[in-house]
């Protein structure tokens, strides 16, 4: 699984009042969220000037959950 | 085996930055051989390339590969820069400041990494079989 949990949790929680903000990058740590953001990078870097080297979350919000599909077989790490 | 690049590996700019505010050296790049994969939604990176950056999971997509049967399953992202190298020296390098990747154990397949659509949507992919070639601009 995943060492995110919380903050995946977290997203699914605010996801409905998130909606309004499709498209858009979420930055979140623990049960909270810090702020929407344009692009991936702009989400990170007030994640890292935020919160450093801890951990935090980031997400493109979107009404459902996107699949990344691989037709090659992989070994995907869940670390 | 299909179209290979070469690409190395870096945190993300961002992580970068906070690297050098935190007064902690930007581990050095690491770099391999990986495959344009138009079959992979996202770009993977083996874990080889990855463990030596020391990131943290940034990031976490659901999962769909022929073993995962019906379900799809949830893995960890990490966010890297990535640098394609141009096609001579004097062609500038493709960079990519921040990219969620997936730590995949490509160690059976003789390559580091698929450069998945994710990438590949902002580029222009030529593959021409019958000459044996292919291009890949941006």
């Amino acid at each position: 699984m995943t060492e995110l949990n919380r903050e995946i949790e977290t997203y699914n929680r605010l996801l409905p009042e998130l909606l309004a903000q499709q498209g858009k990058f979420v930055l979140i740590k623990g049960s909270e969220q810090f702020g929407t953001f344009d692009s991936y990078q702009d989400a990170l870097s007030a994640g890292y000037q935020r919160f450093q080297l801890e951990p935090f979350f980031v997400k493109q919000i979107a009404p459902a959950e996107r699949v990344s599909y691989f037709t090659r077989d992989l070994t995907l790490l869940a670390s | 085996m299909g179209p290979l690049i070469t690409v190395a590996i870096l945190p993300s700019s961002p992580r970068q930055a906070a690297l050098r505010a935190a007064g902690l050296a930007v581990p050095a790049y690491t770099s391999g051989t990986f495959l344009v994969d138009t079959g992979a939604s996202n770009t993977v990176v083996d874990m080889t390339l990855i463990s030596p950056l020391g990131l943290a999971a940034t990031g976490a997509a659901m999962c769909h590969t022929p073993s995962t049967g019906q379900q799809a399953m949830p893995f960890n992202q990490y966010d890297v820069m990535i640098w394609i190298p141009g096609a001579s020296a004097s062609d500038p390098a493709w960079i990519i400041e921040a990219l969620p990747v997936m730590e995949c154990d490509l160690s059976a397949q003789g390559i580091k990494g698929l450069i998945g659509r994710d990438v590949l949507d902002r580029s222009i992919l030529i593959y021409n079989g019958t000459a044996k070639h292919f291009s890949l601009a941006y």
